[in-house]
């Protein structure tokens, strides 16, 4: 059996078998392709750390002086502490703020104890991905 | 007498005015006019300003120069024709009126996997891959619904539009109405990202106006470099 065009013949049947196969191979190829593209991107976002915690380890590098004060003034109290959170990183505030007022105070006393800033902030991430 | 008195009152409270202004002025702005701004994030009020400690360095994931192309190449800046590209002062801008008006959405076009460490503060996240569907996917038309656009009533039996069938008006395939469609600016991880990209050619395949499209190239390294609020959704 021959493809035929007004008569003339034009394809045999392995010629044809050839082309669908090829086909079939590139949507293959390009299907694959795609996955491959989502499996990159997916392995890169799982090298990536959480970007404030990125961030937050640059700010301890503040002029040390000034950092220590404000440290003991946060210290005092904890609304001391969330003016100083609010000054200091009103993204992660964001989120501090819909945390409930017993994690509010965990996140005061790990501060407390650490006088870290970025422990807290960390800890306000964690408490908050525990949530969800 | 009482005038020196008054005038000597006006001055200390001048002074004073002063004084609060230079102790909450920022270092680092954004811009001479523009110290920061302010917008919504999942319903909290975010402002989005500079890292103030000018010896902060990028580390991290977007510290990195290279990785592997294909698939992460470098993107050129005309995204597609009629798509305006643009940088941090007219994102910010753009956020100040058509984000923060709603005629206006910013989207992080990445996978949910990427959004998640972190966003852009007023980015709303919906993944390239749902723009790759067709326009009978409930993931797509969810999307359109949130850029204003709608699916076009079916045409009636006497043949559609009757206006195009005349030739009055012209033809549009589209299935989608985009009479109400908003402005969108989309961005992905940088200039090596194909993600926002790929997003807008298929939001320009499926007829959405490109005049109505922004595409902030420098995306989430840009906006780390300067030292730009970010957001853990």
């Amino acid at each position: 059996m021959k493809a035929c065009y007004f008569g003339y013949r034009i394809l045999g049947n392995k010629q044809i078998l050839t082309i669908l196969l090829t086909f079939a191979l590139s949507v293959f190829i390009e299907i694959t392709h795609a996955d491959d593209y989502l499996d990159a991107l997916h392995d890169e976002a799982g090298k990536l750390e959480y970007l404030d915690e990125s961030r937050s380890s640059n700010t301890i590098s503040t002029g040390k002086t000034q950092l220590t004060q404000e440290i003991q003034q946060a210290l005092k109290n904890i609304n001391e502490f969330e003016k100083y959170f609010k000054k200091k990183d009103s993204a992660t505030l964001a989120i501090y703020i819909r945390l409930s007022t017993q994690e509010r105070l965990r996140i005061y006393h790990r501060f407390k104890s650490s006088k870290d800033f970025s422990l807290a902030k960390k800890m306000t991430i964690d408490l908050y991905n525990q949530r969800q | 007498m009482r005038t020196k008195h008054i005038k000597f009152k006006l001055f200390i409270l001048l002074c004073l005015k002063l004084l609060a202004f230079n102790t909450y002025a920022l270092d680092v702005n954004i811009s001479k006019e523009m110290a920061s701004i302010e917008v919504i994030h999942n319903g909290a009020p975010v402002t989005i300003q500079r890292i103030q400690n000018q010896s902060n360095i990028l580390t991290g994931g977007f510290a990195r120069t290279s990785r592997k192309c294909p698939p992460f190449c470098i993107q050129p800046m005309q995204v597609a024709t009629g798509v305006t590209s643009v940088a941090e002062i007219e994102v910010l801008k753009f956020m100040q009126s058509k984000l923060n008006n709603g005629t206006g959405l910013v989207i992080d076009a990445r996978t949910p996997d990427w959004h998640k460490k972190g966003t852009i503060p007023g980015s709303i996240n919906i993944p390239f891959t749902v723009f790759d569907h067709s326009e009978y996917h409930p993931q797509l038309r969810d999307a359109m619904s949130k850029l204003g656009v709608k699916l076009k009533p079916k045409g009636n039996s006497l043949g559609g539009d009757l206006l195009v069938n005349l030739g009055l008006k012209e033809d549009n395939k589209s299935p989608w109405d985009f009479s109400a469609a908003k402005d969108i600016l989309l961005w992905c991880n940088g200039m090596w990202c194909g993600q926002s990209p790929r997003a807008i050619r298929n939001l320009l395949k499926q007829g959405y106006p490109a005049n109505k499209i922004y595409y902030y190239r420098g995306g989430m390294q840009s906006w780390q470099i300067l030292g730009l609020t970010i957001v853990i959704p």
